[in-house]
């Protein structure tokens, strides 16, 4: 069964068409690439999932359920997680603090705060940012940023993961690590992803399944290498060959 | 019923109306281009009153030219609040970023002090000029000269300053600003000459206002509130940016101000006025002036 | 002595010398004493929803003339006990209701429409009083001083004690996180609407008490008078003097401005109003986390200096 289903997804933005007619599962425990060029509809997508902006038409569920229409909150406790394409930490509280609210206010609902905080600063040791745990968010660099907004992701225990470039402007060091802890996420936590990628060697090398979207619509899904090489996306991409 | 269709409430609502499209102008420039909530717009006005009755009194200086001098004087006023105090923030980005989140609380300080300095120099007490007295007779209708000056000179600043914005270069800029202010830098536009013509502009629009009310009602250090929470209602409903619309939106809210005070009752007008700003800040709310949360 | 252990013993100090105080001395320092704690109830209070959340509300005046007019409504018809619990009662169901649709709004919009709020909410009073045919209302049989100071004392504890336990719960790191990124916030889970009509409601409780004994104090009412937009600066003023980050900041700012206020308030209260203005233009600009705040950045400073 798939544990999400967008089923024929639009969304309108006055005259503007940013989604059209979208519709794609994601099975429970896949990591599925998402691709496409600017402008193609990929964030506002992650953004009709996680409850940010809602749908002009067509339906999302999650576990068999329908969400859209729900608040982000509503969404965030049937178990989806979401990290924004230019980060959102909560930059004057502390790193441990970011992660302590996602374990105090995400499904879980630890009520105590001294136990979220216990468990906050756990989450930060496996992320790495361990010793960071008492520093304002806001002085981190943009990778300890992106680092920390999957650590508050993880935080809520969410089982759907939605990524957003999360490895743009990171070193090849940086984007190596970060591929690693992607792929953590579905073998050593059984999370599902949903991820949107530039980097094209990661997107292939974390993606099960592979979805390309242009212009608000989706024009490949499959196998990572075969769609990768796919004539529609390679014209998508760079435009019609010339004979 | 007669009195509703009666021309003289409709002039009432025009005096009014006019008064509000001015002031709405000169809060919707200073907002639209710099983000600069200013609450203290009302004491603008009263000081242009202020300088309009003492001309009257003390040197018995023709309204008129009181009110030129006024909105001069405020106009020089807005040019020295923003070279001193905003022009240097500009330079430090991350007190200008302080400066607009926080200019609500700045302004109503300013505000404060402008009141208090008002009254200690001038004392509490509501004080007027008889000008321009006399009844003149147009058909039916029949009004106060100095409201009909109101009116005519009122207009006559509002259409001004349209065809500044539309037909000058400094009006180009300022509407390139207003839409998109990166964007207006980058293709040359002196942001920091701009604004301060829009400072002065703002302040001088309102000090003109000012004058316009001393003429035709006492002035007081604390009149200046109910014409900002005016002002500020206007450029919500008229939209920001639209210039056109404070124009629009000014007569309109005379009109409704007016007209609802008449089928209510004077004491009715300060809850009529905050019920239609909490409402129109409830309705849209993140006025016309924040992206749409788009839902 | 250990650092955290300092400010809860400060504060005992406080507020036992406050409850000590009528045996010591009586009427005019009285009477400063019960200012000051009057200032420390309502900025603390202000603090939980305006501190915390980043929503500033200019219109908290709205409740202590609310509750000031529930004082008067039922004077001699209830124990005044009664009436004031009554009078905080009344202020939380006015937050609830007024708060969900006015939290939608944000930034500088909510400023200006916590201001137009507590205006009308005064406008209506003035009406309906103008209605019933008073001009004002006395008070006849009112508590001596010495009940409403001690009074004042516990609802300035009340405060300061919600104030702390507030910030240091769950609900606010909730609220903090409202505070720095309400979107994320919310896709974090923090259930936003919620959580801001809860602070809201609790920074209305004890305003509503203040202003129901307040009214005690001066045995007469009059609407103009306790819905006062210049209680709602004062109380924003304070807290930017004083800062906002903890419960230092609203004892740090009442204490400076009572000082200010016994030089300037007599003899020249329009220049007491210029200073006021001006330092809120000031410590906006250039302290913005007040004076608690740059003592603890000197404090802090100093550790560095000394650990190094």
């Amino acid at each position: 069964m798939s544990l999400l289903a967008i089923d024929r997804v639009s969304k309108q933005f006055g005259g503007l068409a940013a989604l059209s007619d979208v519709s794609f599962d994601v099975g429970a425990g896949e990591i599925v690439g998402l691709m496409g060029a600017n402008g193609a509809g990929k964030t506002t997508l992650l953004a009709l999932i996680a409850g940010n902006l809602r749908p002009t038409s067509g339906r999302i569920s999650f576990d068999g359920a329908r969400i859209d229409g729900l608040s982000p909150a509503a969404i965030c406790h049937r178990g989806i997680g979401r990290t924004f394409q230019i980060v959102r930490p909560f930059a004057g509280l502390s790193v441990r603090e970011n992660v302590a609210i996602a374990v105090m206010y995400g499904p879980g609902g630890e009520r105590q705060r001294k136990r979220a905080e216990e468990k906050a600063q756990a989450i930060l040791d496996a992320f790495g940012l361990g010793p960071r745990g008492d520093d304002l968010a806001g002085s981190l660099t943009l990778a300890g940023r992106k680092r920390l907004e999957v650590a508050r992701v993880m935080g809520t225990g969410a089982r759907l993961v939605l990524l957003d470039e999360v490895m743009a402007g990171l070193t090849a060091a940086e984007v190596a690590e970060t591929i690693e802890l992607v792929r953590d996420l579905k073998v050593r936590h059984g999370m599902t992803i949903l991820i949107i990628e530039h980097v094209m060697k990661a997107l292939l090398r974390l993606s099960d399944r592979l979805v390309v979207m242009h212009h608000g619509r989706v024009v490949a899904i499959g196998d990572p290498h075969e769609v990768a090489g796919s004539a529609e996306v390679i014209e998508a991409y760079f435009g019609k060959r010339r004979a | 019923m007669d009195l509703l269709l009666s021309p003289q409430l409709l002039a009432s609502a025009l005096v009014l109306g006019t008064l509000y499209a001015l002031l709405a102008l000169g809060l919707n420039l200073i907002y639209g281009t710099m983000r600069l909530l200013n609450i203290a717009h009302g004491e603008i006005v009263m000081i242009g009153g202020y300088v309009v009755y003492w001309g009257f009194t003390l040197a018995s200086l023709n309204p008129f030219i009181a009110t030129v001098a006024a909105a001069l004087a405020a106009a020089l006023l807005g040019v020295a609040l923003f070279g001193s105090v905003l022009r240097p923030m500009l330079r430090s980005g991350e007190l200008m970023a302080r400066v607009e989140a926080n200019s609500l609380l700045i302004f109503f300080g300013v505000s404060v002090i402008l009141q208090n300095l008002a009254a200690l120099a001038f004392t509490a007490s509501p004080r007027g000029i008889s000008f321009l007295d006399e009844i003149i007779e147009i058909g039916a209708l029949r009004i106060g000269a100095d409201r009909l000056v109101v009116i005519i000179v009122g207009l006559a600043a509002c259409f001004g300053c349209l065809a500044l914005f539309r037909l000058t270069t400094l009006g180009l800029a300022i509407r390139a600003i207003i839409q998109q202010r990166d964007a207006a830098a980058l293709v040359g536009i002196d942001i920091t000459r701009t604004n301060m013509a829009v400072f002065a502009l703002g302040f001088g629009v309102a000090g003109l206002a000012g004058g316009l009310v001393a003429m035709i009602e006492q002035v007081s250090p604390f009149m200046g509130f109910p014409y900002t929470i005016a002002a500020f209602i206007v450029i919500i409903l008229g939209g920001l940016g639209n210039l056109t619309g404070s124009l629009v939106g000014g007569l309109l809210l005379g009109v409704v101000e007016t007209y609802g005070v008449a089928l209510t009752s004077a004491s009715y007008r300060s809850i009529l006025l905050y019920g239609v700003f909490i409402a129109i800040l409830l309705i849209r709310p993140e006025g016309l002036f924040g992206k749409r949360r788009q839902r | 002595m250990n650092r955290t252990a300092i400010l809860p013993l400060v504060l005992a100090i406080l507020f036992a010398a406050g409850l000590l105080l009528p045996a010591l001395t009586t009427g005019y320092w009285l009477g400063v004493a019960l200012t000051f704690f009057m200032w420390v109830g309502l900025v603390q209070s202000w603090v939980i929803l305006s501190g915390l959340t980043g929503y500033l509300s200019l219109g908290h005046a709205v409740f202590y003339g609310l509750g000031a007019y529930v004082m008067v409504l039922t004077w001699g018809q209830v124990p005044f006990e009664l009436a004031i619990l009554g009078a905080g009662l009344a202020c939380v169901l006015l937050a609830v209701a007024i708060g969900v649709p006015c939290l939608r709004v944000r930034g500088p919009y909510f400023v200006i429409l916590t201001f137009g709020v507590s205006e009308l909410v005064k406008f209506i009073v003035v009406n309906i009083e103008a209605g019933l045919g008073r001009a004002g209302r006395l008070i006849f049989g009112a508590p001596l001083i010495e009940t409403l100071y001690y009074w004042i004392v516990i609802l300035a504890l009340v405060a300061t004690a919600l104030a702390f336990l507030v910030s240091h719960s769950r609900l606010g790191s909730g609220l903090r996180a409202i505070r720095e990124d309400e979107t994320a916030a919310e896709t974090t889970g923090v259930p936003v609407t919620r959580l801001k009509v809860i602070a809201f409601a609790l920074s209305a409780f004890v305003p509503g008490m203040v202003g129901a004994v307040m009214v005690l104090r001066t045995t007469y009412f009059e609407t103009i008078h306790v819905f006062n937009p210049i209680t709602s600066f004062t109380i924003v003023t304070i807290a930017i003097i004083g800062g906002s980050d903890d419960v230092r900041g609203p004892i740090l700012g009442a204490a400076f401005l009572m000082i200010l206020s016994e030089t300037l308030l007599v003899n020249a209260p329009e220049i007491y109003m210029i200073i006021l203005g001006a330092l809120l233009i000031l410590f906006v600009l250039l302290v913005p986390k007040g004076i608690a705040g740059g003592l603890t950045g000197l404090i802090a400073r100093r550790r560095r200096e000394a650990g190094s």
